[in-house]
C-alpha cells in the first residue's frame, strides 16, 4: 500500500523541505514513510537530516549504476534518500531515471514524499507533480507565493494529480490569515491542512541537521505540523500500479 | 511581451552570456537585460529579468516563457550584445508575479555553463533576498485574492503554458485530457 505525494510550491524558500520532513516524521507514527530529495539541482534535504557527509546520494544513483538501496538512510524513523549538491553530480544525473528510482522505492513503503524543486520551467522540477498521486502545496501568505501555488495546482490538475492539501507556512502574527485562507480556499481544489507560524525553531533545527519534529518536538511549529499531517488522509493505493505508472512514464527528455 | 521602459545602465558586447549573469550580480541589477545579435540587429531579442542580480524570468519571442528554450536561444547569440536596464523593485516584483513562469534562479547559470562560483553566488544572493523580503502587506494579499478576474487570467495563462510544455517535454500523453 503506497501513496506518493509531491511537496511543491513553485516559488523557492517557502518551506518545502522543512514541511516534507515534518509531515514525514508526523506520519511515521502510523505509516512506513520514505522521503526523497527530488530537487536534484538545489538539493538541501541532506542538510536538514544531518546527511551532508554521506558517501552515496541520489546523484550517484541517477548518474551511474549505483543501486537505490545504497542511497537510502534510516533516519528519524523514516527512510531518507538525500541528493548531493555538487554541480558535477547534478550534470551527471539523468532526471529521467528518477522515475525508476521512485518505482523501486514505492514497492517497499506506505507513504512516499517527494521534496520538489522550486520553479515550474524545467521538466525535472515538474515531474514529481506529474507522477505523484497527490500534491501538498506549500504556500506563504504572500502574492508571489500564492500565484505560484495556483500555478502548481494548474500543472497538477492538467496531469490528473489531485491536491491533497494546501499548507500555509511562515505565517506572521500580523498576517490576517483567517481572511487570506478563506479567500484562498475558493481557488484551491483541496483543503487547507494547516497554518505553520513563522518561528525560530525550523531554522534552529536546520542548523542542528535535524527535522523540526526531532529537534523541537514541543514547539508550536511541530504541533502545527502534526495537526496538518492528521488532516492529510492517506488513501492506500496499489503499489504495483504506482510502480507501473512511474516506470511507464520513462520517456526521454527532448534536447 | 510588454515591459515598462527601464533606465539604460550598461551596454556591452560579450562572447558568452554567462558573463552577463555575473555582471548582473556585481551590479545587483534590478531590471532586465535585452540580448541581441550585434551583426543581425533585426533578429528577435531575448530577455532576462533580474531582482537584485538574481534571474527572475527568461523570455524569447520564439519560445515565449519557456525558460530553458529561451535560454538556449539567447546562448546561441555569439557574440551577444546586451543592454541592461534598471526598473524599480516593485515594478520588477509585479512583473514576476504576473509572469506565467519564473525561472529557477540558478537555471540560467547552470544552463549557460557558468562555473560553480557563479552558481554559488546566485544561490547565496537568492537566499539572502528571500529572507530579506519585506513583511507582507497583507491588505494587498487579500485584495489580490479577491480580484477573481486577475486570478482567472493567471490560471488561464498557466493552463496554456502547461499544454505547451507538455508537448515540448514529451509528457503530453500523461495529460488528463490529451489534446
Ligand atoms: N515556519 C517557519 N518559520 C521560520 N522559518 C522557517 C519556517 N519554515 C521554514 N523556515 C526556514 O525557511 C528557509 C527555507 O525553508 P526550506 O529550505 O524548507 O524551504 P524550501 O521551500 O525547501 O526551499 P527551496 O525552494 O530552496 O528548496 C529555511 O531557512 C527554513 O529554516
Ligand atoms: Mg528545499
Amino acid at each position: 500500500m503506497v501513496e506518493a505525494f509531491a511537496v511543491a510550491s513553485g516559488k523557492g524558500g517557502v518551506g518545502k523541505t522543512t514541511s516534507t520532513l515534518a509531515l514525514g516524521m508526523a506520519l511515521s507514527d502510523r505509516y512506513d514513510v520514505t522521503v526523497v530529495d527530488a530537487d536534484t539541482g538545489m538539493a538541501n534535504l541532506l542538510f536538514h537530516t544531518g546527511l551532508d557527509g554521506v558517501e552515496t546520494t541520489l546523484h550517484d544513483v541517477l548518474g551511474s549504476d549505483v543501486p537505490v538501496s545504497d542511497a537510502v538512510y534510516e533516519r528519524f524513523g523514516m527512510r531518507v534518500v538525500p541528493c548531493g549538491t555538487s554541480l558535477s553530480g547534478f550534470r551527471r544525473a539523468d532526471p529521467d531515471r528518477l522515475r525508476g528510482v521512485v518505482a523501486t522505492l514505492a514497492r517497499d513503503t506506505d507513504v512516499l514524499l517527494l521534496d520538489s524543486a522550486p520553479a515550474l520551467g524545467a521538466k525535472s522540477a515538474v515531474l514529481p507533480v506529474v507522477l505523484a498521486d497527490r500534491v501538498v502545496v506549500v504556500v506563504q501568505p504572500t502574492i508571489p507565493s500564492l500565484s505560484d501555488a495556483l500555478k502548481v495546482q494548474e500543472y497538477a490538475t492538467a496531469y490528473g494529480t489531485s491536491i491533497a492539501g494546501v499548507l500555509f507556512n511562515r505565517v506572521q502574527p500580523t498576517d490576517p490569515i483567517e481572511r487570506i485562507s478563506e479567500a484562498a480556499s475558493r481557488y484551491f481544489d483541496g483543503p487547507i491542512i494547516g497554518r505553520i507560524p513563522e518561528r525560530p525553531s525550523p531554522q534552529a533545527a536546520r542548523r542542528a541537521g535535524k527535522p523540526v519534529l526531532a529537534h523541537a518536538p514541543e514547539s508550536s511549529v511541530a504541533d502545527a505540523y502534526r495537526g496538518a499531517a492528521d488532516r492529510l488522509e492517506i488513501r492506500p493505493g496499489d503499489e504495483t500500479a504506482i510502480a507501473d505508472r512511474f516506470q511507464s512514464a520513462v520517456i526521454p527528455e527532448q534536447p | 511581451m510588454w515591459l515598462p521602459q527601464g533606465r539604460l545602465c550598461r551596454s556591452t558586447v560579450v562572447s558568452t552570456v554567462s558573463s552577463v549573469l555575473a555582471l548582473a550580480l556585481d551590479l545587483s541589477l534590478t531590471g532586465y537585460g535585452v540580448f541581441s545579435m550585434p551583426e543581425t540587429p533585426r533578429a528577435p531579442r531575448g530577455l532576462i529579468t533580474f531582482d537584485g542580480g538574481v534571474p527572475g524570468c527568461c523570455y524569447h519571442p520564439q519560445t515565449s516563457w519557456d525558460s530553458t528554450a529561451a535560454l538556449s536561444r539567447i546562448a546561441s547569440y555569439r557574440p551577444c550584445r546586451v543592454d541592461l536596464y534598471q526598473l524599480s523593485r516593485p515594478t520588477v516584483r509585479s512583473i514576476h508575479d504576473r509572469a506565467p513562469e519564473t525561472v529557477d534562479p540558478t537555471l540560467p547559470a547552470s544552463q549557460l555553463d557558468g562555473d560553480s562560483i557563479l552558481l554559488q553566488r546566485t544561490k547565496r544572493r537568492h537566499s539572502k533576498r528571500e529572507s530579506n523580503t519585506a513583511p507582507t502587506n497583507t491588505d494587498t494579499v487579500v485584495s489580490f485574492l479577491e480580484d477573481s478576474d486577475r486570478i482567472r487570467a493567471l490560471q488561464e495563462t498557466t493552463r496554456q503554458t502547461v499544454q505547451l510544455r507538455a508537448r515540448r517535454w514529451n509528457l503530453a500523453s500523461l495529460l488528463e485530457n490529451d489534446h
